[in-house]
């Protein structure tokens, strides 16, 4: 007696099955997780969570998993194409194939969800500030089945290997020419506002308040990539007759739509942030004789500028009046208002609970600059001739008459030169020692530029240093951390006058410890030293 | 000649179609952007998806037919390489053309230091052979091991190996630029590379004929059945017999593992 054939529902979930199975198991869906996983430490591994902008970096650092997921159905699509016969012989048809390997894809979106759900412990476990903005999470996942059912349709009308990596090539390339910051890989320009949903990922632009993520088109972005998911999987399954037409119809008529829609779109974000009325508006409050004022959305940050500069102050005392709040990069502030002498700035980037303090350690080392006399923010002045003649000889090749040009410049804020000058080392020394991993943070940033012969414990998303540093004296300083710290403080203390002197050298202070004196490579540019 | 004239049909043509049209539209992107550090980007993918064509140079699914003629591998794997390098240099050739159009001067540098204007066509060149060098490299090592027709893996993996040698710190860049503080010090890089490479292909390539994994019979019976009615392993390496072979199952006078 003949056995009635499955139903087609049962044959489809099997397939389904199967077909998730193979992609959880498939070596390249490993390996996109790792560079998920990696992508998510590299966009908020160590940073304070700041969740408006890490949910969306949570989305992007799918990517990876996203793109193997594309080779993976892709292979499993070409797989069934070189085993006809065989698989003919089954009750499943070629659509329900097709469709099994669609509904495959269900299998690496769960991972997604799975490594999202992690990183989104990690972040809530970091001391978050802001919201989770789901619209921007739920796009991870749907740019991954996307992708996976993008893998199906080259599968079936491009059938040959080398096409999925090769518009991999192509989605990769385009979605770094659609970031805002285009002009940071290289120097051609971002695209507009209006263009920019339709990358697989929005990217946010790093110059950007977090208050512009909120006038993203994020419902718009996540409704275009599930439509075109739906219309990628209908162009994928073998239909016949007139339903080829009416398919075909469905996608123009998306296009059109998507046309429509990014012609009506403003080639210009509004989210109606401007940053002097935010400055102006900043919420302040005063701890030890100090005014602390942060953006509105960062005020919670303010206890943890408060914890710094306070661990400072409790080695030496601090002179600084105001610790402010800026963008890095972005200047909106009028002239010399930034170059208020005791006003420390601090950026809207900060450290994660417990990692490398990178932020912290730039802050306390300009409560520091504070502590021995050093400036902590630039000097408006002009250029001196040594510095035009150190600039002009760099450049022999400017055009036009560079040392004129740099006489007439009007006096700008400038940094100055606290290289070899002993209060510099024990500036470093006294961030270091008031902070956790304080050691870490110098040690980290001398290996960042190992070639550098200066020392910049910020590196991106700081604001300029209000004095150069050397790499010898921040070196000297790890020799003083070292040795044990009631030691140092004590002889520092008995020396004091001798420390705080711009004449005493970083040689002096070494021969008081018994290290071997820095010595200082020839710098490039002569810079005033600082008084 | 014979043998040259019989390979040629036999070098996979088709990975060039969608190589050549994506170079194309590159190449046509190219054209606005006013010098070589805002088009370095588009000459370095279309770099990449020459070599990506190119990986698949020795892809050749009658491997089990092609091994028993008296040639050794290492003069056909030569002849498909040679054959390949044809699309690949048209490619390229496109690339420098495109780059060196609209005021970017080409010059022939390697390691100098060259102008925001100009085209380092030397240093290009050697990029793109590092490149090539290595998709035939990962080509014929996976040729070697695991598949009749590597163009696959290869790809793949010259697709992971590129998108890594980006991820690396700056001070061991590869991708400098010409007046970057890196373009020297990548430099010795490249030729390692590349050296590398072509020695990776003329190491795998040398045995006088292909070596093929024995049959195993655990690779026929160990594994979960699909639905499909094929093994779950990875089944796009299974050739029409030994699909056969997997299903219908082995005569029982046959020998289990085949030399």
């Amino acid at each position: 007696m003949l056995a009635s054939p499955p139903s087609t529902r049962a044959v489809v979930l099997q397939l389904a099955r199967f077909e998730v199975r193979t992609a959880l198991r498939h070596q390249l869906t490993w390996v996109g997780s790792l560079g998920s996983l990696w992508l998510m430490w590299i966009l908020g591994g160590d940073v304070a969570p700041i969740l408006q902008r890490d949910s969306v970096y949570l989305a992007g650092a799918m990517l990876p998993l996203a793109g193997a997921t594309l080779l993976v159905t892709n292979y499993s699509t070409l797989r069934q194409r070189r085993l006809p016969d065989i698989l003919d012989s089954y009750p499943s048809g070629p659509s329900l194939r097709i469709l099994g390997v669609q509904l495959g894809v269900t299998g690496p979106v769960l991972l997604t969800l799975l490594i999202q759900t992690v990183g989104l412990s990690y972040l809530l476990t970091g001391g978050p500030i802001g919201g989770i903005a789901w619209w921007e999470l739920a796009v991870g996942p749907v740019m991954v089945a996307l992708f996976g059912v993008g893998g199906v349709f080259l599968g079936r009308r491009l059938p040959h290997p080398i096409v999925a990596p090769v518009v991999l090539v192509g989605f990769a390339f385009l979605q770094l020419l659609a970031s805002p910051d285009a002009q940071i890989f290289s120097s051609e320009l971002g695209p507009v506002a209006n263009v920019e949903w339709l990358a697989p990922w929005m990217m946010p632009s790093a110059f950007e308040p977090i208050e512009d993520l909120a006038a993203r088109p994020s419902e718009l972005h996540l409704g275009y990539l599930a439509a075109l998911a739906l219309v990628v999987v209908t162009l994928a399954l073998p239909v016949k007759g007139w339903a080829r037409l009416a398919r075909l119809a469905v996608a123009g008529v998306f296009v059109a739509v998507l046309v429509g829609i990014s012609l009506n779109l403003s080639s210009e974000p509004k989210s109606g942030f401007d940053w002097s009325e935010a400055a102006a508006a900043q919420p302040c409050s005063v701890q030890d004789g100090v005014e602390y004022c942060a953006f509105e959305f960062y005020v919670d940050w303010i206890p943890r500028w408060q914890e710094t500069v306070a661990a400072v102050d409790a080695i030496a005392p601090v002179t600084i009046t105001k610790v402010m709040q800026r963008p890095p990069n972005i200047g909106f502030d009028e002239e010399g208002t930034l170059e208020t002498p005791g006003l420390v700035l601090a950026n809207t980037h900060w450290d994660r609970v417990g990692a490398t303090p990178y932020h912290r350690f730039d802050l306390a080392l300009l409560a520091a600059h504070s502590a021995v006399g050093l400036p902590t923010t630039r000097q408006t002045r002009l250029f001196t001739k040594e510095e035009i003649e150190s600039i002009v000889e760099q450049n022999p090749e400017a055009p036009g008459d560079l040392r004129a040009h740099l006489e007439s410049q009007p006096p700008f804020p400038q940094s100055c030169s606290a290289i070899g000058q002993a209060r510099a080392v024990v500036a470093v020394w006294l961030a270091a020692t008031a902070l956790d991993h304080g050691p870490e943070a110098i040690q980290s940033a001398l290996e960042r530029l190992p070639t550098a012969n200066l020392f910049r414990p910020g590196y991106q998303h700081f604001h300029l240093p209000p004095t150069s540093v050397g790499r010898s004296d921040a070196e000297l300083a790890l020799g003083l951390l070292a040795r044990p710290m009631a030691d140092v403080q004590a002889e520092l203390v008995s020396r004091w006058q001798e420390v705080v002197d711009p004449a005493t050298t970083s040689a002096d202070l070494a021969s008081w410890f018994g290290l071997q004196a820095p010595i200082y490579p020839a710098t490039e540019f002569v810079e005033l030293p600082c008084l | 000649m014979t043998l040259l004239r019989r390979l040629a049909p036999g070098v996979p043509w088709i990975p060039w179609l969608p190589v050549a049209g994506l170079v194309g539209l590159l190449a046509w992107a190219i054209t606005d952007r006013p010098d070589f550090a805002s088009r370095h980007l588009y000459l370095r993918a279309g770099l990449l998806l020459a070599a990506l064509g190119l990986s698949f140079a020795f892809d050749d699914p009658v491997a089990p037919t092609t091994d028993s003629v008296p040639s050794p591998l290492r003069l056909r794997r030569l002849l498909r390489a040679v054959l390949s390098l044809v699309p690949w240099s048209l490619c390229i050739a496109v690339l420098v053309w495109a780059g060196s159009r609209d005021g970017v001067d080409p010059v022939l540098i390697l390691s100098s230091t060259a102008d925001r204007p100009q085209l380092p066509v030397g240093r290009l060149i050697l990029e793109a052979g590092t490149m090539a060098a290595w998709g035939l490299a990962l080509a014929s090592v996976f040729a070697k091991r695991w598949d009749e027709e590597p163009g696959k893996l290869a790809s793949v993996a010259l697709l992971a190996m590129y998108a890594v040698s980006w991820l690396v710190p700056e001070r061991w860049t590869l991708w400098a630029l010409p007046n970057g503080t890196q373009w020297k010090a990548s430099h010795p890089w490249w030729w390692v590379a590349i050296g590398l490479g072509a020695m990776i292909v003329t190491v795998a390539s040398w045995d006088s004929r292909r070596q093929r994994p024995a049959l195993r019979p655990g690779r026929a019976t160990g594994h979960a059945r699909s639905p499909h009615g094929v093994s779950t392993a990875d089944t796009s390496d299974i050739s029409p017999e030994s699909s056969v072979q997997q299903v219908v199952g082995r005569p029982a006078d046959q020998p289990q593992s085949l030399p």
